[in-house]
């Protein structure tokens, strides 16, 4: 935090503050991520709002603009694809309402275009060192893999920094050599661990990904503990245990059979099925770890997703989107972010409470270099 | 002339009521006590605060998209927010402007522009796929330098010795006289391998590898019918299959990746499933062109077209189509009946082209006079 913090942003129009105890940095500063001091005195139900999450978005609303976005950008060879992107998102965004209120995406879609042109640099000029100075590969690849936190990084920026609510935007601070250790470093050693400190690697990074992000001049703080963590790594080792070795029994017991044969396929299908159940627990857990147990000042978000409830929608969409050769996948969109808006609410204190970051803390350069890349990364 | 909205101040995260009003000239934000203060605030004489006044052409108006609430943004942070799209419209055009992203709008809400587009993709796509994708693979494997194709090659030969194979029981002797009898048919100079493997098989790599495995030569009752496999492989080397195959395939997950745009590990491994149908589609067409080489380089040597006929026979009676996977031996007998049926619902699946049809052309290619 820097001192730039601490002076009241200015108000500009006279309903500029209606709740001057609140908004002032100075006294939010005072209370720390877990506390439970009442800032308002004077309205002691403020701490006990509850908020909800609803999507509104619809299926066949989303899917003609899924496929004419789509259809664009394939007859522009791709040219077009960084604005239909921000159209795909903005529609999410601008569906998913908090309160009574929708979040906002307004990222600029040259700017990704930008960020496009970029890496496709970096990938022609890879292609052309790797072909005709081998010598120079090995020194290229090291580039890439000390670029890619960096890229990351940018990434994660760049979409929160595009991201608002109620006017207020959301922000990540982050810093790349932090950045580098937890999600590419850290990763790489704990493979040497035979996946022991796996759980503590997902920790720490999502520890670090929420607590880095901000709404204005708060920052989130994840509340999960690393004991979750490792209840999630068991379960999901034994889910492997019991499913891989199911596989392994049915294939001796019919032996290795050739190709073209039904018992093949339908061990083929069994992995896929057990690779299902693996990733369905994964992700189901990870939403509820992180949506469930983060805080941002006196609020904190809950999330119930259930194993079975996120399962059966995932199932559904994946045989949908086969039996379709993909045109079902904008309602399958649509029911995930539905289902996720439906699991998912806020407990605490109010939501006026949060003060915009002043735009001159942020540095010039921080802004054109930040703006580049886009990937998504899921939180 | 009123839209009713939110207005947000930008500093704070403070949601206000609020009416902008376009009745006069310039553009007017009124906040508005909304139900929740009514009830509460029992004189609701001056609860009309004008909160901001500007040009319209200040304004920035957000594009409309779907059904989301539309934003106004004034000077600085502030914004005026309302899910009356049609009244945002209808101020716009007041101003005798059309609104902003219309046309992108337009395209996205009817259903009619929904099926064209959906046409165009599929068009486009499968047109690509059917004609564009060999094209610029067969153009870049022409392209790739040799350096590159031998690199591959050599990487995957080194993979294949690791995991596959053993070296070859055929004595030295022998190898160097099939080397120089196959030479002589060939326009390239092939570098010609044996290695064992447990099933009789040959392959060729993009550099101009061409592996036989023991078993296929023990297999062979005539030289003649390793020479013509072995130009079939040639025929993969002159047309660049294995590197048009290595090209497609990446195209084919770009593509894949740009049809759904965000996807999750799952899916993707799941929706691979039909690329790879695909791929073996394409490598079945491949076989064909192979075989269509050996054909006619047999014919201009004037070799017995039946040589070819005769061992792909004798392969398909041990049931390994060349290239398929090892088969347990001794369940063969048995498992023979199966393997007929099973052929038939996974034709699709199978590279190289039904054994029969592939025989049958060689063999009725014999019976003609040239």
């Amino acid at each position: 935090m820097t001192n730039d913090d601490k002076r009241v942003a200015p108000s500009l129009t006279p309903a500029a503050s209606p709740y001057p105890n609140l908004i002032d940095p100075e006294v939010a500063q005072e209370e720390t991520m877990h506390s439970k001091i009442d800032l308002n005195a004077s309205t002691v139900d403020d701490q006990n709002h509850h908020y909800e999450f609803a999507f509104t978005g619809t299926g066949s609303e989303y899917f003609k603009i899924w496929i004419v976005n789509l259809a664009l950008t394939i007859i522009t060879l791709t040219l077009y694809h960084p604005w239909a992107k921000v159209r795909n998102k903005r529609y999410f965004y601008g569906n998913t309402w908090l309160n009574g209120h929708n979040f906002e995406y307004d990222a600029q879609p040259w700017k990704i275009f930008k960020g496009r042109l970029i890496a496709l640099a970096l990938l022609i000029s890879y292609v052309l060192v790797s072909t005709f100075v081998p010598v120079l590969e090995g020194v290229f690849f090291i580039i890439l893999v000390v670029a890619f936190p960096y890229v990351l990084f940018m990434s994660l920026r760049f979409n929160a920094r595009y991201s608002s609510y109620r006017g207020i935007r959301f922000g990540f601070k982050g810093d790349y050599w932090y950045v580098l250790w937890y999600f590419a470093v850290y990763p790489f050693l704990a493979i040497f661990t035979f996946g022991l400190l796996f759980p503590h690697v997902w920790y720490k990074q999502k520890q670090y990904l929420v607590s880095q992000h901000n709404f204005g001049q708060k920052s989130f703080a994840l509340n999960a503990k690393l004991s979750q963590f490792y209840v999630l790594g068991t379960l999901l080792l034994l889910f492997a245990i019991v499913g891989f070795g199911f596989v392994f029994y049915y294939l001796f017991k019919y032996g290795l059979p050739a190709s073209g044969r039904f018992e093949t396929s339908f061990a083929v299908v069994l992995v896929y099925f057990v690779l299902f159940l693996l990733f369905t627990l994964y992700w189901q857990r990870m939403y509820n770890l992180v949506y469930g147990q983060s805080v941002i000042a006196n609020l904190r978000l809950q999330a119930n997703m259930t194993y079975i409830g996120y399962m059966a929608i995932m199932f559904k969409n994946i045989v949908l989107i086969l039996l379709t050769l993909g045109l079902y996948y904008p309602w399958a969109k649509i029911h995930i972010a539905k289902y996720k808006a439906q699991v998912t609410q806020i407990y605490g204190g109010d939501l006026e409470q949060f003060v915009a970051v002043r735009s001159e803390e942020k540095s010039a350069l921080g802004d054109q270099v930040g703006d580049v890349f886009d990937l998504d990364v899921a939180i | 002339m009123r839209i009713e909205g939110f207005w947000y101040e930008g500093t704070v995260a403070k949601a206000q009521a609020c009416v902008l009003d376009y009745s006069q000239d310039e553009i007017c934000f009124i906040s508005v006590a909304d139900e929740k203060t009514k009830e509460t605030n029992e004189t609701n004489e001056t609860n009309e605060i004008e909160l901001w006044r500007c040009r319209y052409s200040d304004l920035k108006i957000s594009e409309q998209l779907g059904d989301i609430p539309r934003r106004i943004q004034c000077q600085h942070h502030q914004q005026f927010v309302t899910k009356d799209n049609q009244a945002v419209n209808a101020l716009i055009r007041r101003h005798g402007e059309k609104p902003r992203s219309g046309a992108l709008h337009w395209l996205e809400k009817n259903w009619t522009n929904a099926i064209v587009a959906l046409l165009i993709s599929l068009l486009v796509m499968v047109g690509f796929a059917w004609k564009g994708v060999p094209f610029v693979a067969s153009y870049a494997a022409r392209h790739v330098p040799d350096k590159v194709v031998q690199q591959i090659s050599s990487s995957s030969m080194r993979y294949f010795d690791r995991y596959l194979f053993a070296p070859s029981n055929i004595s030295q002797s022998r190898q160097q006289q099939l080397r120089q009898y196959l030479s002589k048919y060939s326009e390239i100079t092939p570098n010609i391998q044996f290695r064992k493997a447990g099933m009789a098989n040959a392959f060729a790599l993009p550099s101009g590898l061409i592996v036989f495995t023991d078993e296929l030569i023990e297999l062979a009752q005539h030289d003649e019918e390793i020479l013509a496999i072995f130009l079939h492989e040639v025929g993969h080397v002159e047309h660049q299959h294995g590197l048009k195959l290595v090209i497609q395939s990446s195209i084919w997950s770009v593509m894949l990746a740009l049809w759904l745009g965000d996807t999750n590990a799952l899916a993707e491994s799941l929706l691979t499933f039909p690329v790879l149908l695909t791929q073996s589609a394409f490598s079945r067409e491949y076989e064909t062109e192979s075989d269509n080489y050996a054909y006619h380089k047999m014919q201009q040597h004037g070799i017995d077209l039946n040589r070819f006929a005769d061992i792909m026979e004798r392969l398909m009676q041990q049931n390994t189509l060349i290239q398929s996977e090892p088969l347990n031996t001794s369940e063969r007998s048995q498992d023979d009946q199966t393997n007929t049926e099973a052929s038939g619902y996974l034709h699709y699946l199978s590279t190289h082209p039904a054994t029969h049809e592939r025989i049958k052309k060689f063999r009725n290619g014999a019976k003609q006079p040239h």
